[in-house]
């Protein structure tokens, strides 16, 4: 790997995740030279194991709330206590080492959602500054660059697309058949789910075994599309690019005309160091790219960098979150369903709900995504202690666990909807709590909009309704209403009007011009799917605009 | 020359379980504490460990389902003590050792020696009592119940999770589970793609 120093260099990018990571390789392709500065350290694919204490249960992808608190209050007025909510990873390749995988576009009508239901009081939406024909080209390119594998022209509700998946669909449970007969018996259109895990060997990756570890577990095959898997080894292949690990940035230094200079950081060893850079782009989080703005002030950014308008933080948003269930008796399922089949995969989605028929006023749906129960066993058992209050222990738990083992196979649906901002769900800066290195930290509050938390509902009723279709029975939900804290969004929108934005189109600070925001801090509004497929896509869409700059002498 | 802390060992035992015995009048009475599984721990002191043993062989009683191991069977005390000692769940493992006391007085209170001594139902019902906060005897406020939980989750953890912390003693739970974390072997994906469709 190239090794830049600390001199200028073109650009340094703060985070290695699904925002910062498309943007690394568009520039260095560009021949831009690009410093990387991630906070959490670099796995390779050989410490991915399937030991849950150790991958999903401590520290290794996530910071221990003693060492680096969120403060977060989940409601409007409750109190802020230590969590780690909020943090979506902390290491190469950031949340999308161990993220599912579930990738959607969003829909062109997401775009304008401010106009849509300007009638609805009580929510701070803004229309984005961009079409989803600028961005779909993007989509392509996340698709094919990063590696997505599902199949087009499914269901009506598709948004356009130019042509099919890059890599086939993946392989599913014979179960799915049964999911796709109850939505046809309710006159839904299910589609596989599209996943950035690739289904065929590429550049050097390998396809998926099918192991079933892939939520809050990372991929041992590289199979798994995050950025550590696809875009961050090409991008350092190209010779222009450097990442160093263990590095945490804590303050964009910027000189008396108020234009960024460098950004200083602590590494591993508790050294103090600044990397001068022409351009500096923050792609550490909604949440913790807000969290180093905000602490970055200085005379010219009395209240932060790029945060005259005092928005820096406000307008955050996340998924709505809605999780129902339902049991298959094995006993009563024909052979070929009832055997452990070796893919636990069930790949199946609904958007019929993206816009919910027949509802007045507030209509904005979302995504139902259908899944077997992830198998890990703690967390199997957990969650069945858990769907007591208080929780479930004794004979009860035991027969619980072994009954999801030997007797039933238990169908899943995920809800993702829209998250409605607001006045009273935003990140400010906490000096109050500090993390291990004394930084000040991010303070998150949250208050769910009514009109979000009620379709959630409703789509978790039509989620119920397929299962029970496909014969699932003692069906229950969980989380209705709640909120997906590693979908994060808003923080620094972007917009045409500096009064009412923080970023302008291409994501860069309306009031310092060598500063870029590429995580989901830009979007004004969260979509009805889960968003990485979209910051990955705004990323390398950013990357081009910044490559053209370059071209014509006027990257600075 | 000094004889090495070896040749004591082995010079006590030479002496021989009669030599022992015939002292007994001398010794003081083996309490339960002194069962080899309560000794030698890294965080849980023996009379500690006797009442956490019991209270986690509740959370995961052996036999429910019929032959399925229960906690004990799977180690999980071991496990449990052994992320107690860690640094960072100093602040729970306090807990534990205060919940492990009121236990204790609450046993003693009903005329029990020790918590353990006390019959599975009336075990349950202290436990319970734990779990709902309404145990705590001390004027200091504990929070018994988050403690509880706590144990619980470590308990799941000991008993569930990987056998190389301690716990899950021989993949006993994985195997009375019939299903562990092993990836499979590279499968020919062709064969299974599209599930039954093709
Ligand atoms: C268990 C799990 C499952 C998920 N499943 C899905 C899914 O199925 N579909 C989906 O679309 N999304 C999913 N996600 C969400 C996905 O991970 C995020 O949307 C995505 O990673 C966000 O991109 P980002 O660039 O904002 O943050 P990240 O990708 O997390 O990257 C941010 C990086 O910045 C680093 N960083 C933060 N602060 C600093 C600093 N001060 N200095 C240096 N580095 C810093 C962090 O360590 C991190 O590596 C999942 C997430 C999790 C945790």
């Amino acid at each position: 790997m190239k090794r830049f120093g600390t001199d200028e260099v073109d650009v340094c990018i703060i985070g290695s995740g699904a925002g910062g990571g498309p943007l690394a390789l568009t520039l260095a392709r560009a021949g831009c030279s690009v410093v990387i500065l991630e906070k959490g350290p670099w796995y390779k694919a050989e410490d991915f194991t399937h030991d849950e204490i150790a991958i999903s249960r401590r520290d290794f992808f996530v910071p221990y709330p003693s060492a680096e608190p969120h403060l977060l209050s989940r409601k409007q007025g409750d109190p802020l206590e230590p969590s780690s909510l909020g943090w979506t990873a902390n290491c190469v390749g950031g949340g999308t080492v161990h993220m599912s995988g579930y990738v959607f576009r969003l829909h062109p009508e997401d775009f304008a959602l401010a106009n849509r239901y300007r009638g609805i009081p009580g929510h701070t939406l803004a229309d984005w500054p961009i079409t989803y024909q600028e961005l779909a080209p993007y989509y392509d390119m996340v698709e094919r660059e990063v590696g997505v594998s599902g199949k087009a022209g499914e269901y009506p509700f598709e948004p356009p697309r130019a042509g099919p998946y890059p890599f086939p669909p993946l392989a599913f449970n014979p179960l799915a058949a049964r999911v796709d007969d109850a939505c046809k018996k309710l006159g839904l259109h299910p589609f596989q789910t599209p996943r950035a895990i690739v289904s065929s060997a590429a550049d050097g990756r390998s396809a998926c075994v099918y192991c079933n570890y892939c939520g809050s577990f990372g991929c041992e095959v590289n199979a798994k599309s995050s950025t550590a898997a696809s875009v961050i080894p090409k991008a350092i292949a190209t010779d222009h690019c450097e990442l160093r690990d263990g590095c945490m940035a804590y303050e964009i230094a910027t000189d008396k005309e108020g234009r960024a200079t460098a950004v200083r950081y602590i590494t591993k060893t508790g050294e103090r160091v600044e990397q001068k850079a022409r351009v500096i782009c923050v792609a550490a989080t909604a949440i913790e790219s807000a969290r180093l703005l905000l602490a970055s002030k200085s005379a010219a950014h009395p209240d932060g960098l790029g945060n005259k308008s005092g928005l820096v933080g406000k307008n955050l948003s996340f998924s709505t979150l809605a999780k129902v269930y339902g049991a298959l008796e094995r006993a009563a399922l024909p052979d070929a369903e009832r055997a452990d089949h070796p893919i636990h995969f069930l790949q199946r989605s609904l958007q019929d709900d993206y816009f919910v028929k027949g509802r007045k006023g507030y209509d904005k749906g979302g995504t139902i995504v259908f899944q077997l129960a992830h198998r890990s066993a703690v967390y199997t058992a957990e969650r069945l202690a858990r769907r007591r209050t208080p929780l479930l222990w004794g004979e009860a738990l035991k027969r619980e666990i072994f009954r999801a083992y030997k007797d039933v196979i238990e169908l899943e649906a995920e809800v993702f909807g829209e998250f409605l901002p607001n006045p009273h769900t935003f990140v400010a800066l906490d000096a109050s709590t500090k993390d291990k290195w004394g930084l000040a930290v991010a303070a998150i509050h949250v208050d769910n909009h009514p009109e979000d938390v009620a379709v959630s509902r409703v789509l978790a009723d039509k989620a119920r309704a397929v299962l029970e279709a496909a014969g699932a029975r003692q069906l229950g939900s969980e989380a209705v209403g709640g909120t997906t804290f590693v979908l994060q969004h808003g923080t620094a929108r972007f917009g045409d009007d500096k009064k009412t934005s923080v970023l302008d189109r291409h994501c860069k600070s309306h009031e310092v011009p060598n500063l870029y925001v590429t995580d989901g801090s830009f979007m004004p509004s969260s979509g009805g799917v889960p968003s990485t497929l979209t910051i990955m896509a705004n990323s390398f869409r950013v990357g081009a605009h910044l490559a053209a700059l370059r071209r014509n002498g006027a990257l600075r | 020359m000094k004889a090495s802390r070896r040749e004591l060992l082995l010079g006590t035992a030479a002496l021989g379980a009669a030599a022992i015995a015939g002292n007994a009048c001398n010794e003081k009475p083996k309490l339960p504490e002194d069962d080899p599984r309560y000794q030698g721990l890294l965080f849980l002191v023996p009379i500690e460990a006797r009442t956490v043993d019991a209270w986690i062989e509740q959370l995961l009683p052996a036999d429910h389902p019929p032959g399925t191991p229960g906690a004990r069977a799977a180690n999980v005390l071991l496990y449990i003590d052994k992320q107690l000692a860690q640094k960072h769940f100093t602040t729970i493992a306090r807990g534990v050792r205060r919940a492990a006391v009121i236990l204790q007085r609450a046993a003693v209170a009903q005329g029990a020696a020790h918590f353990a001594d006390l019959d599975a139902p009336a075990q349950r019902v202290l436990l319970e009592r734990l779990q709902q906060n309404q145990l705590a005897a001390f004027a200091e406020k504990t929070n018994t119940a988050k403690t509880f939980d706590t144990v619980l989750l470590l308990a799941l953890e000991g008993y569930l999770g990987d056998p190389s912390y301690g716990g899950n003693k021989d993949q006993i739970v994985w195997r009375a589970l019939g299903d562990s974390p092993a990836c499979p072997k590279p499968l020919d994906a062709n064969a299974h793609r599209h599930g039954h469709h093709e």
